[in-house]
């Protein structure tokens, strides 16, 4: 079925309003009178406190589920329930929203295409795409109001808060990190084959018996190792220390301040998640060209041929 | 630096869970999301490549007209500077004609005028020259010429050869130039006699005129034998001979 483009307007079918506006009475009414009456809601009296580890709710099969794997877990369902709405709502006719949507995927994935070249452009744009959107949800889901005051008694017996951003969780950006830094090198094997591998063991001059240089030339090869690694800390650090940092400051500014000299750290925070997931997803494929050929390509070249 | 990192928060199975869920991410983001958005991309972009490709045959189509164009113009152009030079030809060619039949019509009319001018011209001579002669003779004729005249008159008409069958119709009119006497008038008659085989009723009239001589007038019959009849005569051998010597 053809469907006609149109400007970004909404107009689903009244049903569809229906449940939306239902959905979100749920949600507001369950974040204002029944989830205080279910959680424990902390005073002012009670102090201010932040700690990097976060906070274990229950297990399940052994498994720690914390408050940020939580939020994850949210955010994850929000993304899923965000494309497959905008898939409803095309299904009606109605495109506004998943052209809204689609408007910057695309934009990345002809940045994509044009850093590496079409034959890994798609396997690494589902990837650095996917991790743009899931840094971009989990930053801004933590900005919600509810996250935060609502605390529950956790396995331990202590009380925790129920949701906190999975941003300022080390193991997320760590998750990420690794994924990046495993699937780059990945691409570099893919496209370079053994070529790859020689750029962090240079043996070559050793097999010649140029000592002196092969000597050189090797340690250079594990600087590049080192190098590699470094990057992925780096990567971890990045998006670590910008989010947990932007919690830090929205919890510090609410303590002391009221809640009108908030909202503009809330916009603040908003901007920097949308920067933080852009540059990881740039980084992720500038690192992935870097890889496969350490230039730029528009043309069809093929990506192993070093220009 | 695993301590450093617990210190943070690290902690490996929350790790792997992280991961998993990323790659769960991806793997629902790919099905719902970006393998129908990446077709609906490829899908427009082979249309705007086809557009594009259909935009420079189009392009190439106006060009290879635009030089169509262009070489029938010049064609065109070729052709009527053709058609203008063989018109341009043609009227010099009917100009130079006309005006060589003009020129040749002017020289005609011209030699035609100045033949008239000069026959002209010739027969006010020859006629001032008769007059002049007849003025001479008119001085000159004395009686005795003038019977020289009439006697030479007379045989002159003895010998004209007249039709005898001529019907004598009315009267035989005689003209002189002086009064006849009795014996002139009487071979006036036998002159007349020989001539028609008998004695016509003629008549007599004196026209100084004439000069001397006789004429002999029977019907449109002329038979002129005066001097101012030799006069004429001579003026008409004059003109002819002048102009026989002109052309």
């Amino acid at each position: 079925m053809a469907h006609t483009a149109r400007p970004f307007r909404v107009r689903a079918p009244i049903a569809v309003w229906a449940v939306a506006a239902v959905g979100l009475a749920v949600i507001g009414v369950g974040a204002q009178v029944i989830l205080p009456s279910m959680f424990e809601i902390p005073g002012r009296g009670d102090g201010v406190g932040f700690s990097l580890i976060s906070n274990e709710l229950f297990s399940i099969a052994g498994v720690p589920v914390t408050n940020t794997l939580l939020s994850c877990w949210l955010a994850t369902l929000l993304i899923v329930s965000l494309f497959l709405t905008a898939r409803v709502f095309a299904a009606f006719g109605h495109l506004g929203l998943l052209t809204a949507i689609e408007v910057p995927i695309e934009a990345f994935w002809r940045f994509v295409q044009g850093l590496v070249g079409p034959k890994i452009a798609t396997p690494l744009f589902t990837i650095s795409g996917s991790a743009v959107l899931f840094i971009l949800a989990n930053a801004w889901i933590g900005s919600l109001p509810f996250y935060g005051p609502l605390y529950v008694t956790a396995s331990d017996g202590t009380s925790v808060p129920l949701l906190r951003g999975a941003g300022s969780d080390i193991n997320m950006s760590l998750a990420l990190a690794l994924s990046a830094g495993i699937l780059v090198q990945f691409f570099g094997v893919y496209s370079l084959g053994l070529a790859y591998v020689e750029r962090f063991f240079r043996v070559r001059l050793l097999l010649k018996g140029r000592m002196i240089a092969a000597s050189a030339e090797f340690l250079a090869g594990i600087f590049e190792l080192f190098l590699e690694m470094i990057r992925v800390l780096s990567f971890t650090f990045r998006l670590f220390g910008s989010l947990t940092a932007g919690e830090v400051l929205i919890l510090a500014i609410g303590f002391i301040a009221p809640l009108a000299v908030v909202v503009p750290f809330y916009g603040l925070e908003l901007l920097i998640g949308a920067v933080q997931a852009w540059i990881f997803g740039s980084l992720f494929a500038v690192f992935a060209a870097a890889a496969i050929g350490f230039e730029s390509r528009d043309d069809d070249t093929p990506p192993g041929a070093i220009q | 630096m695993i301590d450093g990192l617990e210190q943070l928060g690290f902690h490996l199975p929350s790790l792997i869970i992280y991961s998993i869920n990323f790659a769960i991410l991806t793997a629902v983001l790919y099905a719902i999301a970006f393998r129908p958005m990446l077709a609906g991309i490829r899908r427009r972009t082979e249309e705007r490549a086809q557009a594009e490709a259909l935009l420079r045959e189009a392009e190439a189509d106006v060009v290879a007209q635009h030089a169509t164009s262009l070489a029938a113009l010049a064609e065109a152009r070729a052709e009527a500077a053709s058609i203008i030079d063989a018109a341009m030809r043609q009227a010099r060619t009917e100009t130079r004609d006309a005006v060589e039949r003009g020129l040749a019509q002017a020289e005609a009319r011209s030699a035609s005028d100045l033949h008239a001018q000069r026959d002209r011209v010739h027969a006010e001579g020859a006629a001032l020259a008769v007059a002049a002669a007849e003025r001479v003779l008119r001085q000159a004729l004395g009686p005795e010429t003038q019977q020289a005249l009439l006697a030479s008159a007379l045989r002159e008409i003895a010998e004209t050869n007249v039709d005898v069958t001529v019907p004598l119709q009315g009267l035989i009119s005689v003209t002189s130039a002086v009064a006849l006497t009795v014996e002139e008038w009487s071979a006036v008659g036998d002159a007349l006699r020989s001539l028609f085989g008998t004695y016509p009723a003629a008549v007599h009239h004196v026209r100084p005129e004439v000069l001397g001589g006789l004429t002999v007038e029977v019907g449109d019959t002329v038979i002129d034998a005066t001097v101012l009849g030799k006069l004429h005569q001579l003026q008409a051998e004059l003109e002819q001979a002048e102009s026989e010597t002109s052309d």
